[in-house]
């Protein structure tokens, strides 16, 4: 198991249920009332619910007696992955700050980029082979004042937490989202 | 042929747009509750059923053609706010930052927060003398508990799962459908006003005008809407699932309030009867309910204060964490984004203290939707040129009856702006 899952499981037996989940963070909530753990929240994948629900039961005699998951449900999806990709662009101080952004949106939640690249002065060449022509500009900008860019292409569905990721949880300066286009290889 | 490998094969030769077209069933068009329904049920929040009530009663149905104009006005412009957000996956405030600058973005987004923290103190007051109606205690001691149990649902509770529920109660203003008939109106004139135009040049015609202008159209349902998708992460492949979610939601908007006209402007209007409390207002209900009008008034501004109050709060810090980049979301808990939910418990509390302060719930109301009147061109022009550009929207860049529409409706609206403006230099504010 993941050294930061199982800190995060020993942290809620400690009582310390307001720590959020090194994947799914706020999607998901703990109760701990005496020895009965509660699981709620609204996961986008079955896998990862199972995941969660195995994890929990495990722990059943370690601390508590019961574990209830009525209210951890998967959230209906009704598109269909493979079918359109979206590029999100963010842009950060510098090299090492992008590193840890793409790092952090890799290990925090199930985006699977089919191409990713960070990109400052020392390779903006490769920017024209990443992006549509009409946003290289933009970019362009960005890297001109210093900055480095961390491009992904990803499934157009896991965009929406990819940009959200990049806006709200890293050090991003600005970020842009290429309109959806037909996945690579169709 | 399954329908992926349907579609993959009509990607080769397809556009995004195309690729991402969902075939709907009947069954599917039963099911559809989304942020589009929620929006059009807070459309019709208490400022805005008292400012139709306001309208029928001081201008009869002269202005249901302003009304049934605004509706497809309405509709578009809640399609491109929920578009904008699935194309580019992030809400509007975000979208204004990142294209036009802090410059542009801030004061766009402080206007809204401004109009919703007042809408929220009218819409405290209405439901606190809505309560009076009722109980027969004096609104002014109400105002205080409902805003704080208010502020702690919004808080605390899932409000976006909760508010499916309350829909239903704002189910209540589908009496006013029945009070318009029991009312007896004139139909050929109900009819000839909603389809003939017919503009008076007067301060309160004007003032009518914006006020209603700006209750339909209105500014924070963009950030709202926007804001919802983001959390439903409905994608371009549920486009069409979303356009109709918004369309019946919008539509059922504007029904609601085209009756409440008819109703207000058949009881009211025709007894030159004024509203100036809300006891007025639920009189246009007695046709229907007799001596249970006001109950029945009480219960549906209670249900729309319920449903759009919330709204109203978290739209004011969607635009705020938007432009500061924070945290933010309704389905996350408290703990999870401070910032989003203090910009609501502070909406909250300046909210309180305008209802507090204000004299008169009935105006407080009206002139709420007013300002928002004079906001919400500003915000349409802005829309519709991120939706018109191909370099953000890609395949999905408006097209020209949704570019028509929507023009034409920043177009009405400022044309009415700036009629108001004229009137109140030739005339000043109306008694």
């Amino acid at each position: 198991m993941d050294p930061r899952i199982a800190a995060w499981w020993n942290a809620v037996l400690a009582g310390e249920t307001d720590e959020p989940h090194p994947i799914h963070g706020g999607h998901i909530s703990v109760r701990l009332h005496r020895d009965r753990l509660e699981l709620r929240g609204v996961l986008d994948r079955r896998e990862d619910r199972a995941e969660l629900v195995r994890q929990a039961r495990s722990r059943i005699g370690k601390g508590v007696r019961e574990v209830d998951v009525s209210r951890l449900v998967v959230a209906p999806r009704l598109e269909r992955p493979g079918l359109l990709e979206q590029t999100i662009v963010a842009s950060f101080t510098d090299r090492a700050t992008a590193e840890l952004g793409r790092k952090f949106v890799l290990e925090h939640d199930r985006v699977a980029p089919t191409r990713e690249a960070i990109i400052d002065r020392t390779n903006a060449g490769r920017l024209s082979s990443l992006l549509p022509r009409e946003h290289v500009e933009d970019v362009q900008r960005r890297i001109d004042l210093g900055e480095a860019v961390l491009v992904m292409r990803v499934d157009e569905i896991a965009a929406f937490t990819l940009r959200g990721l990049l806006e709200e949880e890293t050090r991003s300066r600005w970020s842009l989202a290429i309109p959806p286009e037909a996945a690579g290889g169709v | 042929m399954s329908e992926i490998a349907r579609r993959k094969t009509a990607a080769k030769r397809a556009t995004a747009r195309e690729i991402a077209r969902e075939h709907l069933s009947a069954a599917d068009i039963a099911k559809i509750v989304g942020p589009g329904v929620i929006s059009g049920g807070a459309d019709n929040d208490p400022a805005g059923i008292a400012t139709y009530s306001i309208v029928g009663a001081t201008a009869g149905y002269a202005q249901n053609w302003l009304l049934f104009l605004a509706t497809p006005m309405l509709i578009v412009v809640q399609q491109m706010s929920a578009k904008v957000a699935n194309v580019t996956k992030t809400d509007l405030a975000t979208l204004l930052r990142t294209i036009y600058g802090a410059r542009v973005a801030t004061p766009a987004v402080l206007l809204m927060v401004m109009a919703n923290v007042i809408t929220m103190g009218a819409d405290l007051l209405a439901m606190a003398a809505a309560v009076q109606l009722v109980t027969g205690v004096r609104y002014i001691y109400l105002i205080v508990p409902t805003a704080t149990l208010m502020g702690i649902v919004t808080i605390f509770l899932d409000y976006r799962r909760m508010s499916r529920y309350l829909l239903w109660l704002v189910g209540v203003f589908a009496t006013y459908i029945l009070a318009a008939f029991l009312a007896r109106p004139n139909w050929i004139d109900v009819v000839r006003s909603t389809f003939v135009p017919g503009v008076r040049f007067s301060v309160d015609y004007m003032f009518a005008a914006v006020a209603m202008l700006g209750t339909t159209i209105t500014p924070y349902l963009f950030f709202w809407q926007s804001s919802g998708e983001i959390e439903e992460k409905r994608g371009v492949q549920r486009l069409r699932r979303t356009n109709l979610d918004v369309g019946i939601g919008m539509a059922w908007s504007n029904v609601t309030a085209f009756f409440i006209i008819v109703a207000t402007g058949s009881v009211l209007y025709a007894h030159h009867a004024h509203v100036r409390t809300a006891a007025d207002a639920a009189r246009a209900l007695e046709p229907f309910a007799g001596h249970y009008a006001s109950a029945l008034f009480a219960i549906g501004i209670i249900g729309a204060g319920l449903i759009a109050i919330p709204v109203l709060a978290a739209s004011s810090a969607y635009g705020v964490a938007g432009l500061a980049g924070w945290r933010r979301g309704l389905g996350r808990p408290a703990r999870s984004a401070p910032q989003f939910y203090l910009v609501i418990g502070i909406s909250f509390l300046i909210a309180m203290q305008l209802a507090i302060s204000s004299v008169d719930p009935i105006k407080a109301l009206f002139y709420s939707q007013v300002l928002d009147g004079l906001i919400a061109p500003f915000l349409i022009v802005l829309m519709l040129l991120i939706t018109s550009s191909r370099k953000v929207m890609g395949d999905f860049v408006n097209g020209p009856i949704t570019n028509v529409i929507g023009w034409a409706a920043a177009g009405v609206m400022v044309l009415a702006d700036l009629a108001l403006v004229y009137q109140l230099a030739a005339n000043g504010l109306p008694s």
